[in-house]
């Protein structure tokens, strides 16, 4: 019975956790622009995103390691150091929109513009990650991210053509505009397959004491809680595509999403649209704040655990108090968030190789892992996902750039 | 029968002009600053549509006033931004001034509508929907015929 409750919940906090800046804005730019052609892209990612979470949370149940230990013990701090730098400075640019996005449900709900709310909303994340215990934090506000689920009940309403929406699941060219049809792929891809996830997921492992017992809770909540946070993502882009194409408008700003829910559920789709931006990018702000100081932690060799007083643990405490005010900066400086979250999801996609490829090899490694080493379909589609991500990434935001 | 020749001479007002931007707009030297152009457009012309869409639902009372007012606002500010970029486009004198004619009464309607939002006054909202209407649908033509 434990176990059960431990699954529902698991999968339930992976639901309410999955959508956040990224995954909203680039699932309503697809939909708004080439209605249901990205599905496809939703529906790889996903797969994708289920075999890399599973591998996360086997690693930590198997080996009590989190990816950051492992790839740093197998590999050395000279080679973790790429990668951390690399993964750092998007991290930092996710946090700064996952801040701007707490702060734009603000906005439009006061009016009060989001450059205000920026060193608050850095406040307020940082308080309950500094007296919050993991447990509180990761299902807590996962659970008030269920919100979400509005998204689902506004496509619903608005009765989807399903044939189009089955056709949709396989790839197709583009219908118009090639540079920003990939370029929107690679930003969706981007959006889902974000390291701090991975990193947050592995450690939540270990803080939780994972041992081989977890593998089957694990293997639950990586298909299904991942598998329905994507149709989350999915509606999104439905709604987008029966609200916002027809019309003939783009997503340019926060203000053109905030329209999504408001055709299929009226007043209260507007105030629900507010509560999931807000409450699902504040979870993903401190999700992202606490990924940083365990990659830190971990890579460094330093104290961390979220269960300890943060006195114990200063250097870890130390990291997200320096990072939350610094990825308020941006947003202080009055650039738009909207602009930070599709660079970074671009940006993702790009340094995604550098994260995956050591992680892969410490998953094929028998002396850490055992018999619970990957499987080949594992390692393939992984593989197959991260390089073309990084292939396209490398094609499509250049030629999207230069307006090509 | 009034009506329908008006529209008629509506529609083939909007047709020449159309047809006239895509004539001046191919005949530019450059392709890259017709593409921008094109670019600008469609970002004018989806802002349109925006501010379309909240007078609607803020008629419906589906959004609330101090979202509308804002969101009219910054609007307003894209289609000023976009009509600026077009100014510094080198494009030939006769398109330019065709896009600013055909923007200026899509910003003229979205600065009303953000007024009467403020105010509180449905009748003047829908009032300048309608006018949006006929404004945006110049600007999505325009767009139309620089993209083919």
């Amino acid at each position: 019975m434990k176990k059960l409750v431990e699954i529902a919940l698991g999968i339930v906090t992976a639901i309410g956790g999955y959508l956040e800046v990224g995954s909203i804005a680039t699932a309503a730019q697809a939909g708004a622009e080439f209605r249901f052609q990205h599905l496809w892209v939703v529906a790889i990612s996903t797969i994708c995103l289920i075999f890399i979470i599973e591998q996360c949370g086997r690693l930590s149940a198997v080996s009590r390691h989190t990816i950051t230990s492992a790839v740093r013990t197998s590999f050395g701090i000279s080679y973790f150091a790429i990668p951390t730098i690399a993964v750092g400075i998007v991290s930092l640019l996710l946090l700064a929109s996952e801040l701007g996005g707490t702060a734009l449900a603000l906005q439009l709900v006061t009016g009060v513009g989001f450059r205000w709310w920026a060193i608050p909303v850095a406040a307020l994340a940082w308080l309950l990650i500094w007296k919050g215990r993991f447990g509180v934090i990761e299902k807590g506000v996962s659970l008030l991210g269920l919100v979400a689920v509005a998204f689902l009940v506004g496509a619903a309403r608005l009765d989807p053509p399903a044939r189009e929406l089955a056709a949709a699941l396989v790839p197709t060219r583009p219908s118009h505009d090639s540079a920003r049809y990939w370029f929107i792929a690679v930003s969706i891809l981007g959006a889902s397959l974000t390291p701090t996830l991975f990193y947050f997921y592995s450690s939540g492992a270990v803080e939780d004491e994972w041992d081989e017992s977890h593998i089957p809770i694990n293997r639950a909540v990586s298909v299904l809680g991942m598998g329905f946070g994507a149709v989350l993502s999915g509606a999104v882009l439905v709604v987008a595509a029966l609200v916002l194409a027809p019309r003939g408008i783009r997503v340019e700003a926060y203000e053109q999403v905030a329209l999504l829910l408001a055709e299929p559920l009226g007043a209260w789709g507007f105030r629900l649209f507010v509560l999931t931006l807000g409450i699902c990018c504040f979870g993903a702000a401190v999700e992202v704040a606490l990924s940083m100081a365990y990659v830190m932690a971990q890579g460094l060799g330093w104290n961390w655990s979220k269960n300890d007083r943060p006195r114990d643990v200063a250097r870890f405490s130390l990291v997200y108090t320096i990072l939350l005010p610094l990825g308020a900066v941006p947003l202080l400086l009055g650039i738009d968030p909207l602009k930070i979250t599709l660079v970074t999801m671009a940006l993702t996609a790009v340094v995604l190789p550098l994260v995956i490829i050591p992680f892969l090899i410490v998953m094929n490694d028998a002396s850490r892992l055992g018999e619970h080493t990957n499987g080949r379909v594992s390692n393939v589609v992984v593989s197959v996902v991260v390089v073309l991500a990084f292939i396209t990434a490398v094609v499509a935001i250049p030629l999207e750039l230069t307006g090509g | 029968m009034g009506g329908e020749s008006g529209a008629n001479a509506r529609r083939a007002h909007l047709l020449s002009r159309a047809l006239g931007i895509a004539l001046v707009l191919t005949s530019c030297s450059s392709v890259e600053p017709r593409e921008r152009v094109r670019k600008e457009l469609e970002s004018a012309a989806s802002w349109s549509a925006t501010a379309r869409m909240i007078g609607q639902m803020w008629l419906r009372d589906a959004v609330p006033t101090v979202y509308a007012r804002r969101a009219l606002a910054s609007t307003m500010q894209s289609l000023r931004q976009s009509e600026e970029r077009i100014t510094r486009e080198a494009v030939p004198v006769a398109a330019r001034d065709s896009i600013t004619a055909a923007l200026a009464p899509v910003e003229a309607g979205v600065d009303a509508m953000r007024a009467a939002v403020e105010k509180g006054d449905r009748a003047a909202v829908q009032a300048r929907l309608r006018e949006l209407d006929a404004a945006g649908e110049r600007l999505k033509a325009m767009s139309g015929s620089a993209a083919s």
